[in-house]
């Protein structure tokens, strides 16, 4: 990666705020008074599962969707009464929404050119941003006639092209192959990094937001249930849809019965809790094969690459742990392990 | 051949072309205007939507004889409302003038088609790639001129072919308009009603046949570009191996065009607006009110008395007529559906161009190229004045289109659920009709419709083909449709009906020709604009 400049960049970053946002569609309200702050110059993600309404909250703030109620902030002033393109932002869509019947160089001078930019400006501005993001050969060919990836970067172009306060992408690397993908989340990040602009990122992939985000914020249907850097959100989850929605493979839920300080039928180490029955939450990669107080049986293996997920029963209980060495164990043979204290959750008490 | 000796020939060919030319280019100018101005609100689009699709609802004949009406010098409202704001009264269809109020009335029963097929290409352009330009901050002007009309181009050009073939071919309109019968005059005579007038008046066959296909020839010219633009292949390809064009041509800022644009556009529209509603509502006032209040003078423009009695007794007159149509649209319906569906489903699924080409091809083709041959075929058979003959000719005109329709609905349809089918072992047959038949119902609906709706409309080949009014005797004879019934009214056809009432009826058989189009419209909307949506545009 050259070190990015950009001509004419002072990095004019904004904080964006969201106050009690209302959504409605017909019947169906998406949102119900939604409070968040990004901070200026942070790269945020938007993470939950589909249908949460992490793009409906990304067009409120791009001014594409009108909320029903509750305010917009962008920097101090409030845009609710501002079209998208007053609101000085800048937007990656899913599938790019390049202008198929323009060149390379027409779709990244764009914004540029209607806003009235002269046209040597315009030129010398994009040529600059195409060469930094390597599609300056492409400049003169249209949208069809280039790559995915190289479509993602036009896109990115152009969003950047007008300085955008603000920084919105939705899924934009979700039509990528995985190789690809893997280094356009870094290419963005030092994007980012470089031009210091606030970017707000949706994803469903838990994975990719906690890889590039400064902070995340985890939505499941229409609720913002928790907000925190990466490593908060994975160490110390707010509620159960949190924990549970974070991690690969996903958290080991079970009912934990706890007497006289023992815990059944695990033996975790839990700490301070009072008798009681108890919903636990056990990272697959909290378990530590080999040794330790719990025996449980091996009943499935399931190869990762680097990793093996194994499969264990307990008490009627399927758990997932995650082995970097399965050599000396097969199906239906007793494993012996234990669990770190910090992939523990306690997710709830139930009962009396 | 003497047809190109004849003095009047230069003239003849002037307005054919003039007529299929000025139709289209206007109608297709409005037809943008509005198309943009529905894909640009978010409110109101249904209402402007119908407003710019009303005249579609209105057959040719009808809509040809509610203009002889308003045109008439001594009758019709406009001269007085001129003469009112203190200009000339106008000649309408005085020899100077008549071709351009053809064409005039051309366009105006033109634009719901240029709107439909250019409002599809407007709206097939990508939600995101919308939203990408408002971000950008581009406005109206900025968006329809650089963005959603050139990515639109195919729609256009189609509508524009479409309309220019239909003028070619037209006989409706300008047959009604220049007397409805006898030698046309000269000025406006276009070349299928002077072919039609040389084979039915003047008893010079050849001499009309040789008109009719000279005017194939001219839509000839559309009818091979709109072949080579629907189904050429697939734009994509061919455009990706052609070399990258070299040159950056950055559109210069136009932002001052966005306020007087958005201005144009909407005063326009309201002012073609009231073009488009005024004659339907004329047609429905005069035919609910004494024709006493016809004659004066002012002319009254609103509802002052309603009387149903006239219209009522135009529609127990014309009730064999009505009885025939229905009949033979039925009929018609039913045999274009049975026979263009499965071809359709051919064409689309094996790729058979050809075909589809030929089928764009003879729907091209103007029906008068046909006229003499059938006529005189159904002489030989003995069918002239029966049902049958009508039965068995229309479809020739419908199938085409339909097909054409339906291979684009068939080409919007998944391929998966068939090859779900055939892999579950169902056959071929099996699986049209039980997976895709199912499926292709809304396009189904849509051509059935408009079969239904041509057939209602067509004036050449009854007028042709039909001497009386169905008689409810046995054996049954008559086949005369609801149009000849209409022109009947018409004060200037040649052996028109001698009525007290004559504009009221006249009014009224419009209406009778109008309402079973205005209620499938209704009620079928959403799929008449969905069958005609791709109908029209892809490919
Ligand atoms: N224009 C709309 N009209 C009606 N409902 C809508 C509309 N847009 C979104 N919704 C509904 O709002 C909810 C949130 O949708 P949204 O697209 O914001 O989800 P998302 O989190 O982006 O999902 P995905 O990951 O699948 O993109 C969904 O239930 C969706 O069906
Ligand atoms: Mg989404």
């Amino acid at each position: 990666m050259p070190a990015l400049s950009f001509s004419g960049t002072e990095a004019r970053a904004s904080g964006v705020k969201l106050e009690d946002i209302t959504k409605r569609f017909g019947k169906l309200t998406v949102f119900d008074g939604v409070n968040l702050e990004i901070s200026p110059g942070e790269l945020f993600s938007l993470v939950g599962p589909s249908g949460s309404g992490k793009t409906t909250l990304l067009r409120i703030i791009a001014g594409l969707e009108v909320q029903d109620s509750g305010r917009v902030y962008i920097g101090a002033k409030a845009v609710d009464a501002l079209g998208p393109a007053k609101r000085n932002i800048g937007m990656v869509f899913q599938d790019y929404a390049l202008y198929p019947n323009k060149t390379v160089m027409e779709n990244i001078t764009s914004p540029l050119t209607v806003k009235g930019t002269k046209k040597q400006d315009a030129v010398r501005d994009a040529k600059e941003i195409a060469g930094l993001l390597g599609i300056g050969e492409t400049l003169d060919r249209r949208p069809g006639q280039i790559s995915g990836g190289q479509q993602q970067r036009v896109a990115l172009a152009r969003a950047l092209i007008k300085h955008p306060d603000v920084f919105l992408l939705d899924e934009p690397f979700s039509n990528l192959d995985a190789q690809l993908r893997f280094s356009a989340r870094k290419f963005l990040k030092d994007v980012q990094r470089e031009f210091g602009m606030t970017t707000i990122y949706v994803t469903h992939d838990q994975s990719e937001a906690l890889s590039i985000s400064d902070r995340v914020a985890i939505m499941g249907s229409g609720r913002i249930h928790q907000v925190g850097t990466p490593k908060e959100i994975y160490a110390t989850p707010a509620d159960e849809f949190t924990a549970t929605f974070i991690g690969s493979p996903p958290l080991n839920v079970m009912h934990i019965t706890i007497s006289g300080g023992a815990s059944t039928p695990l033996s975790l180490p839990l700490e301070g809790l009072a008798d009681g029955n108890y919903r636990i939450g056990v990272r697959p990669e909290s378990l530590v094969l080999g040794s330790g107080p719990n025996e449980a049986v091996a009943t499935a293996f399931e190869y990762a690459g680097r990793e093996t997920i194994v499969y264990l029963g307990i008490g009627g209980v399927e758990m997932r742990a995650i082995a970097r060495d399965v050599s000396g164990m097969s199906t239906g043979q007793t494993v012996k392990f234990s669990v770190q204290p910090s992939g523990v959750h306690v997710l709830g008490k139930e009962g009396a | 051949m003497s047809l190109f000796a004849q003095a009047d020939f230069g003239r003849i060919v002037y307005n054919t072309v003039f007529f299929a030319v000025g139709t289209a280019a206007v109608s297709v100018f409005i037809g943008a205007a509005f198309a943009i101005l529905v894909d640009s609100r978010r409110r109101a689009k249904r209402a402007i939507s119908l407003i710019a699709y009303l005249p579609y609802m209105i057959p040719f004949t009808a809509s040809a004889l509610i203009w002889v009406t308003l045109f008439n010098p001594g009758y019709g409202p406009i001269d007085p409302l001129l003469q009112s704001i203190g200009l000339p009264a106008i000649d309408w269809l005085g020899p100077s003038l008549q071709l351009y109020s053809l064409t005039m009335v051309g366009v105006w029963a033109s634009i719901p088609l240029a709107f439909l097929i250019i409002l599809a290409g407007l709206s097939s352009v990508p939600k995101q790639v919308k939203e990408a330009a408002s971000v950008d901050g581009m406005e109206m002007w900025d968006y329809y001129s650089s963005v959603a009309l050139p990515l639109a181009k195919g729609a256009v050009i189609t509508a524009f072919l479409m309309i220019m073939i239909l003028g070619f071919g037209n006989f409706d309109l300008p047959y009604i308009l220049s007397g409805a019968g006898g030698v046309p005059p000269v000025t406006m005579a276009t070349m299928v009603v002077y072919a039609y007038a040389e084979m039915f008046y003047a008893n010079l066959a050849p001499q009309g046949l040789a008109a009719a296909i000279f005017v194939a020839l001219l839509a000839s010219i559309p009818g091979l570009l709109l072949v080579r633009a629907t189904v050429s292949a697939p734009k994509k390809e061919r455009r990706a191996s052609r070399l990258p064009r070299p040159s950056f041509r950055l559109p210069g800022s136009r932002r001052a065009f966005n306020a007087p644009f958005r201005y144009a556009l909407y005063i326009g529209c309201a002012l073609v607006s009231l073009f488009i509603l005024f004659p339907v509502y004329w047609l429905g006032l005069v035919a609910f009110r004494p024709q006493s209040l016809d004659y004066l003078l002012p002319p009254v423009l609103y509802p002052t008395k309603i009387i149903t009695d006239v219209f009522l007794q135009t529609v127990a007159q014309a009730f064999p007529e009505i009885v025939t149509t229905f009949v033979i649209s039925c009929a018609v319906t039913a045999i274009t559906i049975i026979l263009a569906a499965p071809a359709a489903y051919i064409i689309a699924r094996e790729g058979k161009r050809l075909l589809l080409g030929i089928m764009i091809y003879t729907f091209s083709l103007p029906s008068i190229v046909f006229v003499y041959g059938i006529f005189s075929m159904m002489v030989g058979l003995r069918l002239i004045n029966t049902w049958t003959a009508l039965i068995i000719t229309e479809p020739l005109f419908t199938i085409p289109f339909v097909v054409w329709t339906m291979t684009n609905f068939y080409n919007s349809l998944p391929k998966q659920y068939e090859e779900a089918a055939l892999v579950d072992g169902y056959s071929r047959i099996r699986s049209f009709l039980s997976i895709v038949m199912p499926l292709a119902r809304p396009g189904l609906i849509a051509a059935g419709m408009v079969a239904f709706i041509f057939s209602w409309h067509l004036l050449l080949f009854p007028l042709v083909l039909s001497q009386t009014p169905f008689s409810f005797t046995f054996p049954p004879v008559g086949s005369n449709t609801v149009t000849t019934f209409a022109i009947l009214f018409d004060p200037d056809s040649t052996g028109g009906t001698i009525s007290n009432n004559v504009w009221t009826q006249l009014a009224s058989s419009g209406i009778i020709l109008a309402i079973p189009v205005i209620i499938l419209s209704i009620v079928a909307q959403g799929y008449l604009l969905r069958g005609l949506y791709s109908g029209g545009v892809k490919g």
